[in-house]
């Protein structure tokens, strides 16, 4: 089976640096992910080898790459803009990679009608390619990259042409026919839907650097720096002051476990994410630095894990409480209200079902296991 | 583990593409101009010296010439654009019957041969021509109402019928791709009609009227036909009619020389400004194009527009019934035999008869005008293979190359547009005449020389550009479906270019066909191409012969037109929208 390794890979330009390692394990789906610029498209150029690294190396099922041509590589790509042979008919374009490596005629026609079924064209062969709407274009172009049996497929953010209707289906159907031939996939998007809803593994990319690798869960809920948590999704980010001397996020993590599971009414003075808690005080709150504090890290939690209804007196520990949050605007987004609030200066966007009766100030609980510091 | 991979063979090819393309074009188009340099620096005795260049300074005769060029090119520019800026607002603002034909007619002055121009502004404003015997017969009058030709009026208005579609067609659509929004704005913040069209319209107008009025003033200054026959002495020379003159008639080449560089100064001046605006313009444009919605145009039928049907008819008519009916009775005069003594005549192929009979010069096998159409079919064809394998390897290179050495090969391929073809022709002249030191004469392959790198620039800028695209959208994708370069470039490069090459190579085929100026100063009694023979037949008053050889230019120019264009159209897709005859 094919796994895919890019090692320390560098590319210098100019005015851009890229420099990434990842794995896509055989038969998986992996999103590269991130804003346009960020270097994804040239990954996959390297991979390809339309475009030479400067460094590094890439292996697939344990051969290297660099130094390969491009044409000798056996990898298939989709390209953004499909880039179909204007010149080909569609059962032309499909078998153009099929005639390059010499297939047989007989073999060449039913690899191609075996395609063209795949992606739902059958009758499609003889049509000419300009005349094709967008998502004919589209199968059109998977079919052909997947015909000479590549044992990589890449997917240069294939439906960022198509209207939103178009694209939910298309995305479906790509998931079927990469998880029906197991093929080993990497998919280049920036559309955060996308990429958590088809991929095995996500990679978060931030000008040419690797933010963050996951699975979808744990990049939606356990983000690593704060690019990746405000890339994809909601929240609310509050900066504050760390004890420098104590932080790790890890061993911060671990430690609140630890607590949550104890009774907190032991400590007087806990750390959890190594943000200074003090709870023999009255006033459970943080501290929000002050405009001119230093503001080394950030506090973030999603909108859907705050909640207005205080929780059960003995899980008092596990929540981080915010006292005085004042409704600033509630608008509503159809399954749900997203409530703004301002919390000593800060917005606090929440997610709720309902509009909360009228007060002057609320109180806002979320769990201290939802509450990273980034 | 570091690893550095170029891949050596696609330098080796670019390399090897870029060196072979240059290596032709290069002494090509260098080897002539060094010519009349060093013919112009080079004093009495040898070595280099300014003393031939300042004694011609200093003479009255030279600036008054040059003073002439200056102002009819001004007046012609003034007069074209007065007649073509109605109609860019009329093409880019409304649809109407008979656009798409005067679009297309625009493309006239690019590919209509001059020579043909100026037979059938005689034949159309000649004392006895189309226009003054309809106007005798109208009235009753016995003398030719209009009299126009050999005159400064004559040139002035055979070179704006000739040059006014090049500024129709650059503003018109410049105009059409500009977004109404602003005007708009500008009609929201209570501004009237006139006030917008002065502080919104036209600022953003000028830079596309400025850049085509200054390539037009720049093909009148360099004008050399329409001067020739319709000025008609030496009272209205040229600068390029002169050099030509003093070269071939009273065979004074350092004179000619150092016109040529007075000559080279102005047109590489002009030339340079014409770029700068454009480089300008282009980049504003194309932001606003990006951005552009659909393009606003209004149908004559809408409401409130009809009172515009009427301008917007005469005008295209107008248009169009001066632009074709020179042409039209160059053809119809070529059937036509007058009956002696009266006004009437009949139709018959005389004139194409006594063309190809003994009776016209030449040996009597075969006579000159069929001697001049074989050379101009030898000599176009030639041109267009040579120029058309140099455009190939240079715009392979280009494509390959990264934008900083692209963009410096571009500006070396527009070179030869800032030397006009008479002066080329006077390179290659000089050259001729070394060569024939040495006892190789063959003025065949100096109009061949010289053809190439008149016709270079055009085909060179319409196919770089789609070859370039090709280049970055198709090619990686046949590389990553196995294909190798070579390969690469025979199933998906070449295929896909095909169609925008082979329209370019008619193109320059035409334009080597009815090429004048650089053939008329190399050929000789032995060697005539069409529009030679033409002139010769001009020249005679036999201008029912001069019909009968421009309709056959016209026709063969036509008919190769129609069988590639009908043969390219059955093959291949188009896939650019760059079109001939935008090289400006």
């Amino acid at each position: 089976m094919s796994t895919l390794t890019v090692e320390s890979l560098k590319k210098t330009y100019p005015e851009f640096n890229l420099e990434i390692s990842l794995t896509a394990e055989s038969g998986t789906l992996v999103s590269l992910l991130g804003p346009s610029g960020c270097g994804k498209s040239t990954t996959l150029s390297l991979i390809t080898g339309i475009e030479n690294p400067d460094y590094g190396s890439i292996t697939l099922n344990n051969k290297e790459l660099t130094g390969i041509p491009t044409w000798s590589r056996n990898i298939g790509l989709v390209f953004q803009n499909y880039a179909l042979f204007p010149n080909m008919s569609v059962y032309q374009n499909i078998s153009y990679g099929l005639r390059v490596r010499k297939y047989s005629r007989a073999e060449i026609r039913e690899r191609v009608f075996e395609l063209l079924r795949l992606v739902g064209l059958d009758n499609y062969e003889n049509r000419s390619c300009a005349l094709l709407s967008g998502g004919e274009q589209q199968r059109v172009a998977l079919a052909r990259a997947l015909a000479p049996n590549p044992e990589l497929l890449l997917l240069d953010e294939p439906l960022s042409a198509l209207d939103a209707k178009l694209r939910l289906r298309l995305r479906e159907e790509i998931q079927r026919i990469q998880q029906e031939l197991h093929i080993t996939t990497v998919y280049v998007t920036h559309d955060q839907d996308e990429a958590l809803s088809i991929s095995d593994k996500i990679i978060v990319m931030n000008s040419g650097r690797t933010e963050q690798e996951g699975a979808p869960e744990d990049i939606y809920r356990r983000p690593e720096t704060l690019f990746s948590g405000t890339f994809i999704g909601d929240s609310s980010i509050i900066p504050v002051h760390c004890d420098t001397q104590h932080f790790d996020t890890d061993k911060g993590e671990k430690e609140a476990e630890h607590l949550a599971k104890d009774s907190a009414d032991d400590y007087d003075q806990i750390f959890y994410g190594s943000v200074m808690y003090d709870a023999s005080q009255r006033t459970e709150r943080f501290q929000p630095c002050s405009a001119n504090g230093e503001k080394d890290h950030y506090l973030f939690i999603r909108p859907e894990n705050f909640s207005l209804d205080p929780p059960p007196e003995g899980q008092k520990a596990e929540f981080n409480i915010f006292y005085d949050a004042v409704l600033k605007k509630a608008v509503y987004r159809g399954p749900f209200y997203q409530a703004i609030f301002s919390w000593h200066g800060y917005d606090i966007t929440v997610f709720i079902s309902n509009l909360p009766a009228k007060k002057d100030s609320y109180t806002l609980y979320a769990r201290r296991y939802d509450s990273l510091i980034l | 583990m570091k690893k550095r991979t170029v891949s050596h063979k696609n330098n080796v090819s670019l390399s090897f593409s870029l060196l072979a393309g240059m290596g032709i074009l290069i002494p090509l188009f260098f080897l002539p101009v060094g010519f009349i340099l060093f013919k112009g620096f080079t004093g009495e005795g040898s070595g280099f010296s300014f003393s031939l260049l300042r004694e011609q300074l200093s003479s009255p005769y030279i600036w008054r010439i040059t003073y002439f060029t200056l102002k009819q090119a001004f007046w012609s520019t003034v007069l074209s654009l007065l007649i073509a800026l109605p109609g860019a607002y009329l093409l880019s603002h409304f649809s109407f019957f008979g656009k798409k034909l005067l679009k297309s007619l625009s493309v006239i002055p690019f590919v209509l041969p001059p020579i043909l121009v100026v037979l059938g502004f005689v034949i159309f404003y000649g004392n006895s021509g189309y226009i003054n015997r309809f106007l005798m017969n109208l009235f009753d009058l016995s003398d030719p109402p209009l009299r126009i030709l050999y005159s400064f009026k004559a040139i002035i208005l055979a070179h704006s019928f000739y040059n006014f579609p090049i500024i129709l067609r650059v503003v018109s659509s410049y105009w059409e791709g500009l977004s109404d929004t602003e005007e708009k704005a500008a009609y929201s913040l209570g501004a009237k009609r006139i006030r917008v069209f002065f502080t919104v319209t036209l600022p953003r107008l000028i830079p596309s009227i400025i850049s085509s009025a200054s390539i037009v003033f720049l093909f009148c200054f360099t004008s050399f036909a329409v001067i020739l026959v319709l000025g008609g002495g030496p009272q209205f020379t040229t600068l390029e009619v002169e050099i030509y003159r003093q070269a071939r008639i009273s065979f004074n080449l350092d004179t000619a020389a150092v016109l040529t560089i007075i000559s080279l100064v102005f047109s590489i001046t002009i030339f340079l400004f014409h770029q700068h605006i454009q480089h300008r313009y282009t980049a504003a444009g194309n932001t606003v194009s990006v951005l552009r919605e659909s393009p606003s145009l209004m149908s004559l039928g809408q409401k409130g527009k009809r009172f515009l049907y009427l301008p917007i008819m005469l005008y295209s008519a107008l248009a169009v019934f001066f632009l074709l009916a020179p042409i039209i009775s160059v053809i119809i005069t070529s059937f036509q035999v007058p009956i002696h003594r009266t006004q009437e005549v009949t139709y018959s192929l005389k004139w194409y008869r006594s063309l190809f009979s003994s009776a016209y010069g030449g040996p009597a096998i075969i006579s000159g005008s069929a001697r001049s159409i074989i050379n101009s079919f030898t000599i176009a064809s030639a041109s267009m293979l040579v120029t058309t394998f140099i455009t190939l390897l240079l715009s392979f290179s280009s494509a390959r190359m990264s934008k900083t050495y692209s963009r410096i090969l571009e500006i070396i391929s527009m070179l030869p547009m800032m030397v006009s073809s008479v002066i080329l022709g006077l390179g290659y002249f000089l050259i001729a005449k070394e060569m024939q030191k040495v006892g190789f004469s063959s003025p065949r392959i100096m109009i061949i020389g010289a053809h190439v790198v008149i016709t270079f620039p055009f085909l060179y800028k319409t196919i770089t550009p789609v070859f370039k695209e090709i280049h970055k959208t198709y090619s990686p994708a046949s590389y990553v479906l196995g294909a190798a370069p070579l390969k690469t470039i025979l199933k998906v490069e070449l295929p896909i270019l095909r169609s925008t090459l082979i329209s370019g190579m008619i193109f320059i085929f035409a334009i080597s066909m009815g090429e004048f100026n650089a053939a008329l100063i190399l050929s000789n009694s032995q060697v005539e191409t069409i529009p030679i023979t033409m002139y010769r037949l001009i020249g005679s008053y036999n201008f029912y012969g001069a019909c009968a050889l421009g309709t056959i230019l016209m026709v063969s120019s036509l008919g190769i037109f129609y069988f590639f264009d009908t043969a390219r159209k059955r093959t291949s897709p188009e896939i650019s929208s760059s079109s001939v005859g935008d090289v400006f």
